[in-house]
């Protein structure tokens, strides 16, 4: 699900204040970029994965465990 | 005689030491007086065992005179990338969260190495948890690069195992490979990197960057040395869950056997059209095919998917498992981690379930239609990288602008691939290029590599330092 950039900014701040980071502005700016590159990786993969007959996908039988 | 010694290859160096030209003991002790040398002009090494690698080359000493021969590595001075665990002796993975971790289990690849009779010279630098960038916030400097020690980047994550064998600091050294970590040092060290088909080596005692993507392999001189090293390595482990049930053939038994009659096929949307290599990268990898050719290789073009759709996989999949192995400790301690992994970590975090799903799904797909190319061919060649080696990275916190690289497609397959130097290029920096084989089939990848290797020039020029 793609997240409005407010959200992510709001997701990472409360992220790296969990973790006591100090990050600037741009820091910041660049980590929303970044996740918003992902999900847009996460749009292109399921468009990828449509174009395929895929009768079944899920864990491996315990046999094969 | 220190250098002659050095520079040896490990099948030189078993034939001269069986026929009693030199012991285990003088061959370590010629590596570590040369590591006591050089290394602090290149940093490979984070930590040199040198007691511990001399009684093991007097234990294989005294077994070989005895008449007890363990194999092609008994004796051979080895050396180990940080993120891979030895009893007793401190393993950091080049980060500060582990500048206390001493682990009390050797890996799985460790106690091989240790049954092969190699001797195990140290610990190598490597980049932060096999994925961070050099910055000078980290508890060691960064390897750098033996062909151009004053700025060139070794490539990463295993620095400091193409650093080493390189610049003659170790016959052979281990390294990981997640999306390109063995072939990309190898490369721009101008070494041979062999990454093995996912699950032939175990990954019991290596730090984790990506369960599903984590290899194993060797970086060594030649080809040869790989197979040597990967046969000594390779193996069921039933507590790796990634490790498969196969026997271990012999890597060397086809290396002779040339290339006549086997299709090659070249992967050159990757390095022409989905990016663009240097011109003397393409230029050095048409001159190797032709040498394949020349040899009797039916040699043509083949397509896969874009390099783009590849990245995309394994970008969602390693950062979401990186974040997984390596959650409570950036939590806790984020302020001890380098520069870039301080804020990179985090994006993991915010891959979702289902993209992360979608991802794993895709991968199936995409290693399906990988299979599918090799009915039609022996084996893949591309480039290794795009560029000869960089200028080193320094201190770039967080994110940094991401490019498919070309190294990726075979680990999201988890097929076998090999890096091997092509050549120079005006600046002295080593060429490669990378060949993959479908999975398992390590023998005839290996089998192509060193057909090339003996055909080119390349093996008789060493970095000056």
């Amino acid at each position: 699900m793609i997240q409005s950039q407010e959200a992510i900014r709001q997701c990472l701040s409360e992220l790296f204040a969990e973790a006591k980071l100090k990050v600037s502005d741009k820091d910041l700016n660049r980590m929303v970029a970044m996740v918003i590159e992902n999900q847009a990786a996460g749009e292109r993969v399921r468009r990828l994965v449509a174009r395929y007959d895929e009768p079944a996908f899920g864990f491996p039988s315990r046999r094969r465990i | 005689m220190t250098e002659e010694l050095c520079f040896l290859t490990i099948t030189e160096a078993a034939r001269r030491l069986r026929g009693g030209e030199f012991s285990p003991v003088a061959l370590t002790e010629a590596f570590l007086e040369r590591i006591e040398a050089i290394n602090p002009k290149i940093d490979a090494y984070l930590l040199v065992t040198g007691d511990q690698a001399l009684e093991a080359a007097q234990q294989a000493e005294k077994e070989l005179s005895a008449g007890r021969d363990r194999g092609p590595l008994h004796g051979i001075p080895i050396a180990l990338k940080d993120n891979i665990e030895t009893a007793g002796i401190r393993t950091t993975a080049h980060s500060r969260i582990l500048l206390d971790h001493v682990p009390e289990a050797d890996a799985a690849v460790v106690e091989k190495l240790q049954q092969s009779g190699a001797v195990i010279l140290g610990k190598l630098a490597c980049l932060e948890f096999a994925h961070g960038a050099p910055s000078t916030n980290q508890a060691f400097p960064p390897a750098r690069n033996p062909w151009d020690r004053d700025r060139g980047f070794t490539g990463g994550s295993s620095t400091g195992s193409g650093a080493a064998v390189a610049a003659g600091l170790a016959m052979a050294a281990l390294g990981t490979d997640t999306g390109g970590s063995i072939r990309n040092p190898a490369a721009l060290c101008g070494t041979a990197g062999l990454m093995p088909t996912y699950g032939r080596v175990s990954r019991r005692g290596v730090i984790p960057y990506s369960f599903s993507l984590d290899c194993c392999g060797p970086l060594a001189w030649t080809v040869k040395d790989c197979a040597l090293v990967l046969g000594a390595i390779a193996g069921f482990d039933p507590a790796d869950p990634g490790s498969a049930d196969l026997q271990v053939p012999d890597f060397t038994s086809q290396l002779e056997h040339g290339v006549a009659g086997l299709k090659i096929g070249v992967l050159r949307h990757f390095f022409e059209e989905d990016m663009v290599a240097d011109p003397e990268m393409i230029a050095s990898i048409d001159a190797a095919l032709e040498v394949l050719g020349s040899q009797g290789a039916k040699v043509s073009d083949a397509r896969a998917g874009p390099l783009a759709d590849y990245h995309d996989v394994k970008t969602l999949v390693g950062e979401a498992e990186f974040f997984a192995a390596h959650e409570a400790d950036w939590l806790a301690r984020a302020n001890d981690f380098g520069a870039s992994l301080q804020l990179r970590t985090a994006e993991g975090a915010l891959i979702g379930a289902v993209d992360y799903l979608h991802a794993q799904r895709a991968r199936r797909h995409l290693a399906a239609e990988m299979d599918q190319m090799f009915d039609s061919f022996d084996v893949l060649i591309t480039a290794t990288v795009l560029d000869p080696a960089p200028p080193m990275p320094r201190d770039a916190r967080g994110p940094k602008a991401r490019k498919p690289n070309l190294t990726q497609p075979f680990n999201v397959a988890g097929v076998p691939a090999l890096s091997v130097c092509t050549g120079f290029n005006e600046a002295g920096l080593p060429l490669a290029m990378q060949i993959a084989a479908r999975a398992f089939d390590e023998t005839t990848l290996l089998r192509v590599g060193h057909t090339y290797e003996r055909a080119a020039p390349y093996r008789d020029r060493r970095p000056e330092l």
